[in-house]
Protein backbone atom coordinates (compact mmCIF):
# COMPACT_ATOMS: atom_id res chain seq x y z
CA UNK A 1 0.00 0.00 0.00
CA UNK A 2 1.45 3.74 -0.94
CA UNK A 3 1.90 5.74 1.96
CA UNK A 4 0.29 8.90 1.94
CA UNK A 5 2.34 11.53 -0.35
CA UNK A 6 1.67 14.61 -2.59
CA UNK A 7 4.33 12.97 -5.26
CA UNK A 8 5.62 9.41 -5.96
CA UNK A 9 8.78 8.45 -7.41
CA UNK A 10 10.47 5.91 -9.69
CA UNK A 11 13.20 5.63 -11.65
CA UNK A 12 14.48 2.58 -13.70
CA UNK A 13 11.90 0.41 -11.89
CA UNK A 14 8.56 -0.59 -13.97
CA UNK A 15 10.11 -2.58 -15.94
CA UNK A 16 11.15 -5.34 -13.19
CA UNK A 17 7.92 -5.35 -11.75
CA UNK A 18 5.51 -8.22 -12.93
CA UNK A 19 2.42 -6.90 -13.28
CA UNK A 20 3.22 -3.13 -14.09
CA UNK A 21 -1.00 -1.76 -14.88
CA UNK A 22 -1.97 -2.60 -11.67
CA UNK A 23 1.19 -1.47 -10.13
CA UNK A 24 0.72 2.08 -11.79
CA UNK A 25 -2.89 1.74 -11.07
CA UNK A 26 -2.11 1.89 -7.28
CA UNK A 27 0.25 5.04 -7.51
CA UNK A 28 -3.65 7.28 -7.86
CA UNK A 29 -3.59 7.42 -4.63
CA UNK A 30 -0.94 9.72 -4.98
CA UNK A 31 -1.47 13.69 -6.18
CA UNK A 32 1.26 13.07 -8.66
CA UNK A 33 3.88 10.64 -10.45
CA UNK A 34 6.49 11.69 -11.84
CA UNK A 35 9.05 8.73 -13.40
CA UNK A 36 11.82 7.55 -15.35
CA UNK A 37 11.44 4.42 -17.70
CA UNK A 38 13.76 2.47 -20.00
CA UNK A 39 12.90 2.23 -23.77
CA UNK A 40 14.64 -0.40 -24.87
CA UNK A 41 12.11 -1.83 -27.97
CA UNK A 42 12.77 -0.98 -31.06
CA UNK A 43 12.60 -3.02 -34.60
CA UNK A 44 16.02 -3.98 -34.87
CA UNK A 45 16.84 -3.92 -30.96
CA UNK A 46 13.88 -6.31 -30.88
CA UNK A 47 15.33 -8.57 -33.76
CA UNK A 48 18.46 -9.07 -31.80
CA UNK A 49 17.03 -9.33 -27.81
CA UNK A 50 15.01 -12.18 -30.12
CA UNK A 51 18.24 -13.89 -31.35
CA UNK A 52 20.34 -13.87 -28.35
CA UNK A 53 17.67 -15.17 -26.19
CA UNK A 54 17.29 -17.97 -29.31
CA UNK A 55 20.77 -18.66 -28.88
CA UNK A 56 20.72 -18.87 -24.80
CA UNK A 57 23.20 -15.83 -24.65
CA UNK A 58 21.88 -13.14 -22.01
CA UNK A 59 19.81 -10.16 -22.19
CA UNK A 60 18.65 -7.55 -20.51
CA UNK A 61 16.26 -10.11 -19.18
CA UNK A 62 18.74 -12.00 -17.62
CA UNK A 63 21.83 -9.63 -16.57
CA UNK A 64 19.12 -6.67 -15.38
CA UNK A 65 15.94 -8.15 -14.64
CA UNK A 66 14.10 -6.20 -17.12
CA UNK A 67 10.75 -8.21 -17.45
CA UNK A 68 9.50 -5.76 -20.01
CA UNK A 69 10.50 -3.52 -22.89
CA UNK A 70 9.10 -0.19 -24.40
CA UNK A 71 8.77 1.77 -27.04
CA UNK A 72 7.36 5.51 -26.41
CA UNK A 73 4.11 4.57 -27.88
CA UNK A 74 4.20 1.59 -25.82
CA UNK A 75 5.29 2.75 -22.04
CA UNK A 76 2.46 6.05 -22.55
CA UNK A 77 -0.44 3.57 -23.47
CA UNK A 78 0.46 1.71 -20.76
CA UNK A 79 0.23 4.50 -18.70
CA UNK A 80 -3.38 5.71 -20.12
CA UNK A 81 -4.52 1.90 -19.29
CA UNK A 82 -3.68 2.74 -16.05
CA UNK A 83 -5.72 5.29 -15.19
CA UNK A 84 -2.89 7.75 -15.25
CA UNK A 85 -2.90 11.24 -17.03
CA UNK A 86 0.36 12.25 -18.70
CA UNK A 87 0.70 15.86 -17.91
CA UNK A 88 4.00 16.00 -19.86
CA UNK A 89 6.75 13.93 -21.12
CA UNK A 90 10.13 13.77 -23.07
CA UNK A 91 11.80 11.15 -24.37
CA UNK A 92 15.57 11.26 -24.38
CA UNK A 93 17.91 9.28 -26.11
CA UNK A 94 20.65 7.29 -24.40
CA UNK A 95 24.52 6.81 -23.80
CA UNK A 96 25.48 5.65 -27.16
CA UNK A 97 28.05 2.19 -26.43
CA UNK A 98 31.46 2.58 -27.13
CA UNK A 99 32.13 -0.66 -29.24
CA UNK A 100 35.50 -2.34 -29.31
CA UNK A 101 34.97 -5.34 -32.24
CA UNK A 102 34.33 -4.10 -35.80
CA UNK A 103 30.72 -5.46 -35.54
CA UNK A 104 30.29 -3.58 -33.00
CA UNK A 105 32.43 -0.54 -34.36
CA UNK A 106 30.09 -1.04 -37.67
CA UNK A 107 26.68 -1.42 -35.40
CA UNK A 108 27.72 2.34 -33.44
CA UNK A 109 28.51 4.00 -36.48
CA UNK A 110 25.33 3.26 -38.06
CA UNK A 111 23.08 3.82 -35.34
CA UNK A 112 25.07 7.71 -34.72
CA UNK A 113 24.74 8.75 -38.58
CA UNK A 114 20.95 7.57 -38.11
CA UNK A 115 20.66 9.45 -35.31
CA UNK A 116 21.80 12.81 -36.82
CA UNK A 117 20.00 12.21 -39.38
CA UNK A 118 16.73 11.68 -38.90
CA UNK A 119 16.25 10.56 -34.74
CA UNK A 120 12.73 9.80 -34.91
CA UNK A 121 13.58 6.35 -36.39
CA UNK A 122 16.50 5.72 -34.82
CA UNK A 123 14.01 5.82 -31.49
CA UNK A 124 11.88 3.20 -33.56
CA UNK A 125 14.95 0.70 -34.89
CA UNK A 126 17.66 0.93 -32.04
CA UNK A 127 15.51 1.74 -28.60
CA UNK A 128 17.98 2.82 -26.02
CA UNK A 129 15.51 5.81 -24.67
CA UNK A 130 14.45 6.84 -21.63
CA UNK A 131 11.34 8.31 -21.10
CA UNK A 132 10.58 10.93 -18.24
CA UNK A 133 6.23 11.65 -17.45
CA UNK A 134 4.82 13.19 -15.01
CA UNK A 135 0.95 11.95 -14.61
CA UNK A 136 -1.80 12.23 -12.08
CA UNK A 137 -4.59 10.20 -11.71
CA UNK A 138 -6.59 10.14 -14.16
CA UNK A 139 -10.26 12.19 -13.23
CA UNK A 140 -12.26 10.33 -15.74
CA UNK A 141 -12.41 6.76 -14.39
CA UNK B 1 1.18 -10.48 -6.30
CA UNK B 2 1.83 -13.91 -4.17
CA UNK B 3 4.71 -13.75 -1.48
CA UNK B 4 6.66 -16.52 -3.55
CA UNK B 5 7.04 -14.32 -6.62
CA UNK B 6 7.97 -11.08 -4.02
CA UNK B 7 10.20 -13.63 -2.32
CA UNK B 8 12.10 -14.90 -5.61
CA UNK B 9 12.07 -11.09 -6.86
CA UNK B 10 13.96 -10.27 -3.35
CA UNK B 11 16.26 -13.34 -3.69
CA UNK B 12 17.39 -12.03 -6.99
CA UNK B 13 17.98 -8.81 -6.22
CA UNK B 14 19.95 -9.00 -3.39
CA UNK B 15 21.94 -11.52 -4.87
CA UNK B 16 22.16 -11.98 -8.60
CA UNK B 17 21.67 -8.10 -9.43
CA UNK B 18 23.82 -6.63 -6.87
CA UNK B 19 26.13 -8.89 -7.68
CA UNK B 20 26.34 -7.72 -11.38
CA UNK B 21 25.96 -4.39 -10.80
CA UNK B 22 27.85 -2.83 -7.36
CA UNK B 23 27.07 0.50 -8.01
CA UNK B 24 23.19 0.01 -9.35
CA UNK B 25 21.98 3.38 -7.50
CA UNK B 26 24.75 5.41 -6.86
CA UNK B 27 26.49 5.91 -10.68
CA UNK B 28 23.49 7.47 -12.52
CA UNK B 29 22.32 9.02 -9.82
CA UNK B 30 23.34 12.77 -10.05
CA UNK B 31 22.07 12.56 -14.30
CA UNK B 32 18.24 10.32 -13.07
CA UNK B 33 17.93 13.57 -10.68
CA UNK B 34 19.06 16.27 -13.28
CA UNK B 35 16.40 14.49 -15.72
CA UNK B 36 13.37 14.47 -13.44
CA UNK B 37 13.95 17.95 -11.68
CA UNK B 38 11.96 19.92 -13.82
CA UNK B 39 9.15 17.32 -13.95
CA UNK B 40 9.60 17.07 -10.65
CA UNK B 41 9.17 20.97 -10.02
CA UNK B 42 6.23 20.83 -12.02
CA UNK B 43 4.81 18.12 -9.81
CA UNK B 44 5.28 19.67 -6.59
CA UNK B 45 4.23 23.48 -8.34
CA UNK B 46 0.84 23.84 -6.29
CA UNK B 47 1.83 21.98 -3.01
CA UNK B 48 2.89 24.43 -0.41
CA UNK B 49 6.25 24.40 1.01
CA UNK B 50 6.49 22.49 4.79
CA UNK B 51 4.27 19.69 3.80
CA UNK B 52 5.17 18.24 1.05
CA UNK B 53 5.83 14.62 0.78
CA UNK B 54 7.90 12.74 -1.56
CA UNK B 55 8.01 8.79 -1.70
CA UNK B 56 9.97 6.77 -4.14
CA UNK B 57 9.32 3.48 -4.60
CA UNK B 58 12.54 1.09 -5.09
CA UNK B 59 14.74 3.94 -3.71
CA UNK B 60 17.90 1.55 -2.85
CA UNK B 61 20.12 3.39 -0.96
CA UNK B 62 17.93 6.64 -0.76
CA UNK B 63 20.52 8.48 -2.76
CA UNK B 64 17.92 9.90 -5.36
CA UNK B 65 15.37 10.37 -3.01
CA UNK B 66 17.17 12.34 -0.60
CA UNK B 67 18.59 14.49 -3.93
CA UNK B 68 14.78 14.97 -4.55
CA UNK B 69 13.20 15.51 -1.27
CA UNK B 70 15.92 18.39 -0.64
CA UNK B 71 15.29 20.10 -3.76
CA UNK B 72 11.31 19.99 -2.54
CA UNK B 73 11.76 21.04 0.43
CA UNK B 74 10.28 18.05 1.22
CA UNK B 75 9.51 14.63 3.46
CA UNK B 76 11.17 12.21 1.77
CA UNK B 77 9.91 8.37 1.98
CA UNK B 78 11.67 5.60 0.68
CA UNK B 79 10.28 1.94 -0.21
CA UNK B 80 11.91 -0.94 -1.57
CA UNK B 81 11.66 -4.93 -1.74
CA UNK B 82 15.75 -5.73 -0.25
CA UNK B 83 16.98 -4.78 3.21
CA UNK B 84 19.98 -5.00 1.75
CA UNK B 85 20.82 -1.97 0.01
Amino acid sequence: MLPRCDVVMFADLVEHVPHPREFLNSLRAARHAVMLVPLESGWFSDLVYGYRRHLGKPTNYETCGHLHRWTAGGALRLLWAAGLEVVSYEVRPGKFSRYTTWRGRLYGGFSVALYRVWPWLHQRVFGAYTLLAHCRANQED
Amino acid sequence: MSTATLDNLRAYYEQEYLRNHPDMDVGDVPAKFEALRPFLDEASRDIPHGSRRVVEIGCGSGALLTLAARHLQAQGIGVDLSGTV
